[in-house]
Parts: C-alpha cells; structure tokens; sequence
C-alpha cells in the first residue's frame, strides 16, 4: 500500500478505508484510459455488406490502424441489421465476440455467422465467419447470407497493453 | 440510488468555470467514477492434455485478494473453439468460462475432440464490486468534438514515470483520456433488469452464477442455459429497446445475477462507413 497519492471516495464512506465502489478515484491504482486525441480510440463503424463473405473462412471485414506500437486493449460491441427470413440472429447485440451473429433455422445454430475481435501491434481486425456444423446430417442449407445485411460496430482502444 | 457528490476532484475544459460548466464541458470530474485496473495476471502458455480422444485445457487460477467481487475480462492469445479459429488476441467473451469471486478469478477448463493447440490468456481486473449495487448521476453526453488543449488539465504519473512522458500507460490519470464511466451496477439473485434512458446502447456486462457461488461472465447471445444477457430485448429475445435482462439461475442458495452498465466517455467518436 503506497502511503502517498489521492484518495476520492463516495458521500458518506470514510476516504482512509472505503474500497470497491466506494472509492471514486485512488491515485494506487490506474484508470483504463481512452486517448480522446487519437481519432481510432473510440469509433462507431458501419459495415454495409453488398457482398457475402466465403463459406468456412475466417474473413476480415474491416480493420484500422490503432496508432500504438504495441497491442492495445479493444473493447468492441456489434449489431447485425437487415436480416430477413429465414435466417435470424442469437440476440440484438453481441459483445466482442459471439458464434450466433445470424443462424438459420429455430433450433440451433447448425449454419451460422460468428463475430470477433482480433488485436496485433498495428491493427484492430474485425473478422466475420461465415460456417455450418458438418456433423449435423440435417438437409443441408449452406446459403446464410450477410449480402444485404449491415454490422454496425461500436469499439474502444485503451491505450493500456495486452502482453502477450 | 444515485448520490450527488458533494466533494471530490473536477477539471473543466479550457474557458469554462468547473464550478459551473455542465458535464459535457468538463474533462474529468470524480463524480463521473471510471474503471481503475487493480490487478493483471498473465499466464504461461496452456497446452491442452490428451485425454482418451479428447484435449483438455486446464482451469488457471489467480489469486487477486481484493475482498469483493471485481469486474474482469480476458484477453486469449490462440484459438478458441466455437468462436474464434484464428490464433491473434482477442477478448474471451464465451459463457461461463471467465468466473471470479472475493479472492479468485479463474479461466475455466474446456475440452475439445479437435487439437486447437497452445493459448496464453491475460486477465485485467477492474475495481468494481459487481454484486453491490451502485449508481451515478446522469452524464451528458457531447455533441461537438473539442481538441485538446495540453495547457490544461490534470495528470498523475505512476511511481518512477516522468510527468511529461507521452506513453498514457505512465499515468494514473490524464484529462487527455478517459474512461467508461460506471453508470450503474444493478444486482438480483434469480435475475435483474434495466433501462436504459441515455440514448444510445449502453456498454452492459451481464454476471451470474453457474452451479455455485463464484460470478461467471454472461454470454451476450443465444445460450443454453443461464446466466446470459439479453440487450435490447426481453427474456423471450423480442425486440425491447432500451432494455437489458441478466437472465439467471433459479436454484441454487447462492445464486446471484448482476448487471453492469457504462457510459461511453465524454468525447464524440468518430464515426466510419464501410461497404464490403
């Protein structure tokens, strides 16, 4: 425990012992911070699909420059639009990664599209994968499509590293 | 309930009186509490082990001692099966696999017919308690982006960083940054609810138990079985806008279910259209 620094807590709770929820701000420990000058720290994309994506790859569908020489920390939040019967997505909105983004059919996600979120020194990477379950013998419909459909991607980059 | 603060820290932009300038005019203000990073762990690399014909990945433990209950998110270099199947870092947000109680957060075990080969994963923990409830007063957002001005502000460097070093990771604050800001943190037992007045989606993170006491990380999507998070919609999955559900367990004596909400921090993001 460092004896020296600030201390800010909560009405109400003693600054010496609040912790938690309690204590707003402490100079021990640092805030995850976005950088409000870099203009790739804090971003809200929309990605119109004219095009499918292929069948069984992992495909990068947007990505940017982060702006720092090491892997930061990413946040990413998405939504799916326009999507039309049959197909339909898991739930409205996914956090940082998810296997349902859109899925065809009521009971499952024999033939889907995934979402994630991939970080390197350079880039943020947002990748879609587009797949069905090959050991389901059910008729086959491989045809989920994100033509026509739109992701729209809220995303953070803390200027705080990943060290891996 | 919310509570207005009647003492602690306020830095206003330039021009502006931090007595009297509204939210969207002040770079930072202790009213406004963010996410302070109390504790990291990174693991080793994790090999999976054979067993009959299945490769199993092992549970890794830390140990964080914090008393509470802590936000916490991970990081996972390598494959992760059903979700990602390519090898880059990327955040783990698959159901019940991140747990984490008052002393522990632990990655849990999964297993795999197919090899998906070595992973190395990276824990923050945030400090927020999230099986206590809190909330804050509404934070207006801005609608013009102001530059920043380097004459004002405020900056707190860590132990042995220079104040005047342009790498944020030197610093405990810095009014050129910012953090989400915690905007609520409602807890149930079985499951909780919220709504959501701020205009745009909220970042939200769903907790609950799964089969004990420890709090694990709710899936945001189609799920088999609680807790998972539904945004935006009720708990049959129906559109409900501005409305988000911590569906739970319903047994079990130290079942609990919480949800985290945040607000995006006080500057305008840029915005970018794509067509693919």
């Amino acid at each position: 425990m460092s004896d020296f620094g600030m201390k800010v807590s909560r009405n109400g709770v003693d600054a010496k012992v609040a912790t938690g929820n309690d204590l707003i701000l402490t100079s021990q420990y640092p805030l995850a911070k976005i950088d409000s000058t870099k203009k790739a720290s804090f971003q809200n994309i929309r990605i119109q699909f004219n095009n499918n994506i292929p069948l069984q790859t992992p495909t990068i569908v947007y990505q940017f420059a982060h702006g720092y020489n090491y892997t930061p920390t990413v946040w990413s939040l998405c939504q799916i639009f326009g999507i039309a019967s049959p197909y339909k997505t898991g739930w409205n909105y996914l956090t940082d990664d998810g296997p349902m983004l859109v899925m065809n059919g009521s009971f499952g996600p024999v033939y889907a599209v995934t979402f994630w979120t991939e970080v390197d020194a350079t880039n943020v990477y947002f990748y879609l994968y587009r797949w069905y379950d090959q050991t389901i013998t059910e008729t086959p419909n491989i045809n989920v499509t994100v033509a026509g459909m739109s992701l729209r991607i809220r995303t953070y980059v803390f200027a705080e590293d990943v060290p891996l | 309930m919310a509570d207005k603060q009647d003492v602690g820290v306020k830095v206003s932009k330039p021009g502006f009186n931090a007595l009297t300038a509204p939210d969207y005019d002040l770079i930072f203000s202790s009213s406004w509490p963010q996410l302070p990073i109390v504790a990291t762990f990174t693991s080793g690399v994790i090999n999976p082990t054979l067993s009959g014909s299945t490769y199993v990945y092992p549970t890794v433990t830390f140990t964080h001692n914090l008393g509470y209950t802590p936000f916490c998110a991970v990081w996972v270099k390598g494959q992760i099966p059903n979700i990602a199947t390519t090898s880059g870092i990327k955040r783990d947000y698959a159901p019940t696999r991140l747990s984490m109680d008052k002393t522990t957060v632990t990655y849990g075990t999964f297993s795999s017919t197919t090899n998906y080969g070595s992973i190395q994963i990276h824990i923050k923990v945030y400090g927020l308690d999230i099986k206590k409830p809190v909330s804050y007063p509404y934070k207006q957002p801005p609608t013009i982006q102001q530059a920043y001005d380097p004459n004002y502000g405020v900056k707190l460097a860590k132990p042995n960083a220079k104040i005047d070093s342009n790498d944020m990771r030197d610093f405990i604050i810095h009014s050129r940054c910012q953090s989400p800001q915690v905007d609520s943190v409602n807890v149930g037992q079985s499951s909780v609810d919220y709504t959501n007045t701020s205009g745009y989606t909220n970042w939200v993170y769903g907790f609950g138990t799964y089969g004990g006491s420890a709090m694990n990380v709710a899936y945001t999507n189609y799920a088999q079985a609680p807790p998972n998070l539904r945004i935006n919609t009720d708990n049959a999955g129906n559109p409900k806008p501005n409305y988000y559900y911590l569906n739970g367990e319903t047994s079990g004596a130290n079942r609990a279910a919480s949800i985290v909400v945040l607000r995006d921090p006080l500057f305008v993001a840029q915005e970018v259209q794509v067509t693919y």
